[in-house]
């Protein structure tokens, strides 16, 4: 049946010729090329957690943006963006105050943070009846019901960051490569340092709203695993991220399965595969030997 | 180009202070050696003369200004798991990071950092990644990266740690030439000085008596040298 749909490419023209499959495959690749961009640095400074992190710690805001808008009669995207930006925020600062003041290894200290707001969150949802806010839309999203004005927001966030790390890039290389040696050279480790959390939360919160927190961790991690990157902007992990979101959005649609999932789903596999080919050719290596 | 502190404590943020306060200089070319127990603070002070650790208390003062003002022709040879061991820049751009923001135009950048990989010996492994290369190796890469930019002082944290006898007297007939031909000041912190006890212009010695955690730190001259300390 797979094979059927995807051969038949008069069902693919008349599909992408409806709006909300045009801009959810938009929105697909732009999420995909702002992962990508963000991917080596994430892996790279061992932030793929932040994702995760970030997920969580807006799920308060969004509640209270939820209850907000019914009871103020406030627009909805405007208060679930300030909601999900205050809670991100404080909760950043906590993670890193915790990390300070307990003396605990980052991970930790943003469990403990994630988690906690995470639980507000979800006594705040049961409490709030008649706010009806749907948990799975939020971690996987829901592409097929994205705006013009969504794919817009992504383009800038993208534009944006991309151009950080490409101007900057022997910065940030030397950054990623020894910090204080960085430091010491006069290569922008202050301005780096400075916006490296900005960014990431920037593309965190804009994707979150296309494509769902668990996909975004997803695809901030697994471009630079599989590629490892020589900088910290990689163009095969740009173009892998892209090819991955692509080939996750029409197997989605072919296989009628939920896009964000069918994404994240696609490259465990290939993490899966390329781990289990390198362990084939160390044994068949040792063998040989 | 000098070096200059007064009643210097150092130590990591939140945590007791190293040393009892001591002053001195460095101002000419020479290689002064930093010695001492694990643990006393050797590389503590390295990095706070070279302004990546602020002082517990005291004055530092490169030419006059902060260390940390950058700019300044400062080089650092770091300890190699201080390199992101998930990184996988290659060997030569990684010497290249040595020229700073601002390199020459690209193809003297690149006709320079291949000298240096030649000199170095890591010609072969221009394109390899920095991971791959032998602790020996990696030290020789940031030898080669730290003194490409032509610095008035060299700042080392245990490099012979990873050499064989063959490169620790290449690098040591190297920092010995850097010091005197092109006076430059060489520190390195270190605990295998015995067969260079040659080289050295002068010592700084971490001693701690027995019931004491905290050191002083005398300075050591080996004969008449240009470094003063009070």
């Amino acid at each position: 049946m797979l094979q059927e749909s995807l051969i038949d490419f008069s069902m693919w023209q008349s599909f992408f010729e409806a709006d909300f499959a045009r801009i959810a495959l938009i929105s697909t690749v732009l999420v995909g090329a702002l992962c990508g961009v963000l991917s080596p640095t994430i892996v790279l400074k061992q932030r793929s957690y932040v994702g995760d992190t970030l997920t969580h710690l807006v799920f308060p805001g969004l509640v209270a943006g939820y209850f907000t808008a019914a009871a103020f009669d406030l627009p909805l995207w405007g208060t679930l963006m300030v909601g999900a930006a205050v809670t991100g925020l404080v909760g950043s600062f906590l993670v890193e105050r915790l990390e300070r003041i307990l003396n605990l290894p980052p991970d930790s200290a943003a469990v403990l943070t994630l988690t906690g707001f995470f639980a507000a969150g979800v006594v705040a949802v049961s409490r709030l009846r008649g706010t009806r806010i749907d948990l799975e839309r939020f971690l996987f999203g829901d592409v097929l019901n994205l705006t013009n004005l969504d794919a817009v927001v992504l383009g800038v966030v993208l534009a944006v960051v991309t151009s950080f790390v490409v101007v900057l890039r022997k910065d940030w290389d030397a950054w990623l490569s020894d910090p204080e040696f960085a430091r010491l050279m006069g290569f922008r480790v202050a301005l780096i340092e400075r916006l490296f959390p900005v960014v990431v939360t920037a593309a965190v919160l804009t994707g979150l709203v296309a494509v769902g927190g668990l996909m975004i961790s997803a695809l901030l991690a697994v471009p630079a695993s599989l590629l490892p990157p020589k900088s910290a902007f990689s163009i095969p992990a740009l173009l892998f991220s892209i090819t991955l979101s692509l080939i996750g959005l029409l197997a989605a649609f072919a296989l009628d399965w939920p896009v964000g999932s069918t994404i994240v789903l696609v490259g465990f596999v290939l993490v899966l595969a390329k781990a289990i080919v390198i362990s084939i050719a160390k044994r068949t290596c040792a063998v040989s030997t | 180009m000098s070096l200059v502190w007064e009643n210097l404590v150092v130590g990591h943020a939140n945590r007791p202070a190293l040393n009892r306060p001591f002053s001195g200089r460095l101002d000419d070319g020479g290689i002064y050696a930093i010695i001492g127990p694990n643990g006393c603070g050797k590389s503590t002070l390295l990095k706070t003369w070279l302004g990546l650790l602020s002082a517990k208390s005291g004055l530092v003062a490169v030419n006059g200004n902060e260390p940390a003002s950058s700019q300044l022709p400062l080089a650092y040879v770091p300890q190699s798991q201080q390199v992101n061991k998930f990184f996988q820049i290659s060997v030569q751009d990684f010497v290249m990071q040595g020229f700073g923001r601002n390199p020459p135009p690209r193809d003297i950048a690149l006709q320079r950092v291949r000298s240096a990989l030649v000199q170095w010996e890591l010609s072969a492994d221009a394109q390899k990644s920095f991971h791959l290369l032998s602790g020996g190796q990696k030290t020789r890469a940031m030898v080669a990266r730290a003194i490409l930019a032509n610095p008035k002082m060299i700042f080392l944290d245990e490099p012979l740690a990873n050499l064989d006898t063959c490169c620790q007297e290449q690098l040591m007939d190297t920092l010995h030439i850097l010091a005197h031909r092109n006076n430059i000041c060489v520190v390195m912190v270190d605990h295998h000085f015995e067969a260079y006890e040659k080289f050295l212009s002068a010592r700084f010695l971490f001693e701690r008596s027995h019931n004491e955690e905290i050191c002083s730190i005398r300075y050591e001259p080996k004969d008449d040298t240009c470094c003063k300390s009070h």
